[in-house]
């Protein structure tokens, strides 16, 4: 009655797991013997059993030795894994530059603008246009100097005496009195320079010969 | 650093072999991990408990989806490929070594081991000694049958995607062998005698 033809395998095995002969419905035990006898499918099934039973003999893992095997010939040939090796598509690229730029953006936006005032003055020459031959002069009021104020005091009125007196005077290169003129002048230039601003121009040759030349 | 960290072990396993192919040691770990102890010890059935050529089958085995991951077909199913590729590199072996008297060998020692046995796992080793023998007579196409089957515990539809033939023969050969084995390892059932 057994045959070797190709069998519907997924019930047989279904049957042969789950229940014994005896257990077998009458349809199945019909389905059953017209392919095996009693005693074969006692003898498959204890089988099934058997080699389902014996599974768990044979379970070992594998040694360590290989997967370090396995992991240099990787290394060599994908190298270590790095950053930079990592392929990236344009697009995430250009999307990550995107992002950085408008979060940039936007917390330059979010930041208060910083209005920042300088309290500077700033110096303005003012060029005759024509040179002058005459002179009038606005004497500024000098703040008492600390050192030297002896002299200096006596000097400043001296050069304003001078000045006065060579109100309508010619400049010169020859005339010694024209000289003189040029230095207190100078020093009166200097002073009024200092006072307002504290700088000086004694560095400035061209700017004295210029303002010397105007007086 | 967590943040960035892939979950691999949620992947599938053809996932896996995408990201391997563009240099993925940790997808290479994964499928490690998840192949390794049951192919190992699928080679060590199929090699009569030889663990060192097991072993080397094992690194060889894993060594060919370093050196041409690309072979890997997208489409296909990674379990059943690989375990094809397991299988071929069996009948290799098969081809070139005399496995079946190194078996003869081996089996002896095992029979000698199984006098040191109690007796409640005497009938269980002895069958296990029984069904390799049985199993070592059969050719090697056979065998991987019975081993992807009832070890593997692949389906009909995936065996036969492995062993490159149509489900209803792999079906019959099944059923044929099954009922050879039964009827031979008979004698070592107590209650069948």
């Amino acid at each position: 009655m057994e045959t070797t033809s190709n069998t519907d395998l997924d019930k047989l095995e279904e049957l042969l797991h789950n229940k014994k002969f005896d257990r077998l419905s009458s349809a199945e035990k019909q389905w059953v013997t017209n392919r095996f006898s009693e005693e074969g499918y006692t003898s498959m099934s204890t089988f099934y059993a058997q080699v389902e039973d014996s599974k768990p003999g044979i379970d070992i893992d594998p040694k360590e030795d290989t997967k370090l095997k396995l992991n240099n010939t990787f290394n060599s040939k994908f190298g270590k894994p790095s950053v930079l090796k990592l392929k990236m598509p344009v697009y995430q690229s250009v999307a990550a530059a995107l992002i950085f730029f408008l979060v940039g953006f936007g917390i330059n936006l979010l930041r208060p603008v910083e209005t920042k005032i300088v309290h500077d003055t700033v110096q303005v020459i003012k060029y005759l246009p024509n040179p002058q031959s005459h002179i009038n002069l606005a004497i500024v009021a000098s703040k008492p100097i600390k050192s030297n104020t002896k002299h200096k005091k006596s000097s400043n009125s001296n050069s304003v005496n001078n000045l006065q007196t060579i109100k309508n005077g010619t400049f010169t290169d020859t005339n010694p009195e024209v000289i003189r003129q040029q230095e207190i002048a100078m020093t009166n230039i200097n002073r009024v320079l200092n006072e307002k601003n504290g700088s000086s121009i004694s560095g400035d040759t061209v700017l004295q010969k210029m303002l010397v030349t105007v007086y | 650093m967590a943040l960035f960290k892939k979950n691999y072990s949620t992947k599938s396993d053809e996932e896996l072999m995408s990201l391997l192919t563009q240099g993925g040691q940790s997808a290479f770990d994964e499928l490690y991990r998840r192949y390794s102890k049951p192919l190992l010890n699928f080679f060590f059935r199929m090699m009569n408990n030889d663990r060192e050529k097991a072993e080397d089958l094992l690194h060889d085995l894993f060594l060919k989806i370093i050196e041409k991951p690309d072979s890997f077909d997208g489409n296909k199913k990674f379990n059943t490929w690989f375990y094809t590729l397991a299988s071929n590199m069996i009948k290799n072996e098969y081809r070139s070594r005399q496995i079946r008297s190194e078996h003869e060998k081996h089996t002896l020692a095992n029979s000698n081991e199984l006098f040191e046995l109690n007796s409640e796992s005497f009938d269980k080793n002895l069958f296990n000694i029984r069904l390799e023998t049985e199993l070592n007579k059969l050719d090697v196409e056979m065998k991987t049958l019975f081993n992807l089957r009832f070890l593997e515990e692949m389906s009909i539809k995936q065996i036969a995607e492995i062993m490159n033939c149509p489900e209803g023969t792999v079906k019959s050969r099944l059923f044929y062998m099954t009922k050879q084995l039964s009827k031979k390892l008979a004698v070592y059932k107590p209650e069948l005698n």
